[in-house]
């Protein structure tokens, strides 16, 4: 069974069409990055997946099922906004998790929170934009899930922080689970990839394996996409 | 031991020739046991299943095999290591005279650049 | 997960609400110690101002409560925090039933705690016959006892409270439907559909009017204490399921909107 299928999978926001007809299959085990441009669809999609949007028509199953309470329970989900409680500290953080995620591993997260030297007391609302994002990436993976859904964790941060990402996203998964990460900083990330699903527009202009891509067109993903954007920019003209 | 990638190549194949380069010049060591597959992942940086594919395409070079239980080791197989030694040699002699050629030198003279070279022989480290 | 989820909810709330506690409760405090002291003229002025004071903090922590909770059921369903609660591995009716009990929780302490702090300012031995002696007229006409009488005063007032919490939530939950003025549409449904209410009860009651001459005579004219007390008691009750079944009502509306899926920004 896949992990994540869709099946014409459209989204409209008032009438304006969002994601046109998705059709997509996602596998266990692997780490797949989610690709394109600021506004092409790719938080919609995760959105959907993550129950946080409705689709307009069509349906996206996890594991066979629609989303719900059981595929919340396997999928690890990391969105760009800071959704915790401002009032919290981590370490109230780090016991919500432990109380609603089973798969959530506490001396994990309070190993990675020393090792990102984050004060364990000090109120969320207190803490800069990057120390959020650090804080919830640990709780994200912490977590024991078979899907990591990370939308854009490198944005925003320095080249430095971001191979301490990409590290501890590596080091921390669990074996068999997949990452689903969506990116428009296709350099950094591309090394770690298996799969390459491109979104332009709504719609799924590439979906391939990332040696597949390289092998074939004889060039990095990120030179691949950067002419195919040079190629519409022509044609447009 | 560094690890460097190009993006524009399959990130596996790129292991498969540091590993390999590894192995014949001695860094890591003739039957030596290899790190789990996630462990050399996280050593190199790369995608678990990039790390597993490249052991494999080492394994059908015979440059390592798989002990049941045990995990992985560099062969003992003296002979064989030395064959992708002199097979890297070839291939990197191949590459200047290319080079060379592409300069508009001949090979006797692309060699005799290389015999007038100056200074003191290096050690292999 | 229900206790997880109320016991997260509850901590979240209680801390605001606390401040206004702790103030309505000092201030109270502060009133009856200035308004005991007899003979100075500054002091009975200050007593005065902190009794004023007091009572402000008593009923706007009332309404402050209210707001807080629309502010937080709105946070928690619909904005950043949503992101969190919606990929909980909970059920959404869990969700909207968690914060429908701290709704109903914390409407209870802050109306105890209101009371506690007005008993604190206004007691006095005078203030407490007054109280009752108005309070055992009032029982007398009706035909009831006191402690009755103060029950259904308390219950109709929580009704009133929790419906009113209710209609909030099923106005946050359909403004939040569309794409657009998600604030705007919350409170104007929020309001219609409480006047919609309004206008139905007094249609009911209209009704009921139709077939009790009685009861229609009691909303035409104002004659207190001359009414027949079986009218009053029987649009007093009509009034109490009439606000259950509302109540139950919004409940199940906004639990339902909620199963069909969010559409969060």
């Amino acid at each position: 069974m896949n992990l994540i299928e869709c099946k014409d999978l459209c989204k409209e926001f008032d009438g304006k069409p969002v994601l046109k007809n998705v059709n997509l299959k996602i596998e266990s085990g692997r780490i797949i990055g989610l690709l394109g441009k600021n506004g092409a669809g790719k938080t919609t999609l995760i959105k959907i997946i993550n129950d946080l949007l409705t689709p307009t028509s069509g349906e996206v199953l996890i594991e066979g099922k629609k989303p719900g309470v059981e595929s919340k329970a396997v999928i690890s989900y990391l969105p760009e906004r800071t959704y915790l409680n401002p009032d919290m500290t981590p370490g109230q953080a780090i016991s919500f998790f432990h109380d609603f995620y089973s798969d959530f591993d506490t001396e994990r997260a309070e190993r990675l929170l020393q090792d990102m030297n984050l004060d364990k007391n000090q109120k969320i609302s207190k803490m800069s934009k990057g120390m959020r994002e650090k804080l919830q990436l640990l709780l994200v993976m912490s977590r024991d899930a078979r899907l990591y859904v990370l939308d854009e964790p490198l944005g925003g941060v320095d080249p430095a922080t971001r191979d301490y990402i990409l590290d501890t996203i590596l080091s921390n998964f669990k074996e068999g689970a997949s990452i689903l990460i969506s990116t428009h900083l296709i350099s950094d990330i591309e090394r770690i990839l298996d799969d390459v699903i491109f979104i332009d527009e709504g719609e799924i202009a590439l979906s391939v394996s990332a040696d597949e891509l390289r092998v074939n067109e004889n060039e990095s993903i990120d030179e691949y996409f950067r002419r195919y954007y040079d190629v519409r920019k022509t044609d447009k003209i | 031991m560094n690890f460097v990638f190009d993006n524009d190549r399959p990130i596996y194949i790129q292991l498969v020739e540091q590993l390999e380069k590894y192995i014949v010049s001695g860094k890591i060591g003739v039957g030596e046991r290899l790190p789990s597959v996630r462990e050399l992942a996280l050593l190199t940086k790369v995608n678990p299943n990039t790390m597993q594919k490249a052991l494999m395409e080492l394994e059908t070079e015979k440059l390592i095999y798989t002990e049941r239980t045990n995990g992985k080791f560099v062969t003992t197989d003296q002979t064989l290591i030395q064959r992708h030694k002199e097979k890297f040699a070839e291939e990197k002699t191949e590459k200047y005279l290319k080079d060379m050629a592409e300069l508009g030198f001949g090979r006797k003279e692309a060699s005799a650049y290389i015999m007038n070279v100056e200074g003191e022989e290096n050690e292999p480290d | 997960m229900l206790g997880k989820l109320i016991k997260y909810d509850l901590k979240g709330i209680i801390r605001p609400l606390s401040v206004f506690y702790i103030l309505g409760v000092t201030f109270s405090v502060l009133a009856r110690i200035f308004n005991e002291v007899q003979n100075s003229i500054i002091f009975q002025v200050v007593g005065k101002i902190t009794t004023v004071i007091a009572t402000c903090i008593i009923i706007s922590s009332l309404l402050f409560c209210l707001v807080q909770l629309w502010a937080r059921f709105e946070r928690g369903l619909f904005k950043d925090e949503a992101y969190l609660t919606h990929t909980l591995p909970v059920k959404i009716q869990t969700i909207y039933a968690s914060k429908c009990i701290v709704g109903l929780i914390s409407t209870v302490t802050t109306m105890v705690i209101a009371l506690l702090s007005l008993f604190i300012g206004y007691y006095s031995e005078e203030n407490l016959q007054a109280v009752r002696s108005s309070l055992e007229l009032t029982a007398g006409i009706y035909d009831t006892t006191v402690v009755r009488l103060l029950l259904l005063v308390a219950f109709v007032s929580l009704l009133e409270a929790v419906f009113i919490m209710l209609v909030g939530y099923a106005g946050i939950v359909l403004g939040y439907r569309s794409n657009k003025n998600k604030n705007i549409r919350s409170v104007t449904i929020g309001v219609g559909l409480y006047l919609a209410m309004q206008v139905l009860t007094l249609g009911i009651v209209f009704v009921i009017g139709l077939f009790q001459p009685e009861v229609m005579n009691l909303i035409k004219t104002v004659n207190f204490g001359m009414d027949p007390v079986w009218a009053i008691k029987l649009l007093m009750y009509a009034g109490i399921g009439i606000y259950i079944v509302y109540s139950i009502g919004y409940y199940i509306l906004g639990e339902k909107v909620l199963e069909k899926g969010v559409n969060v920004d």
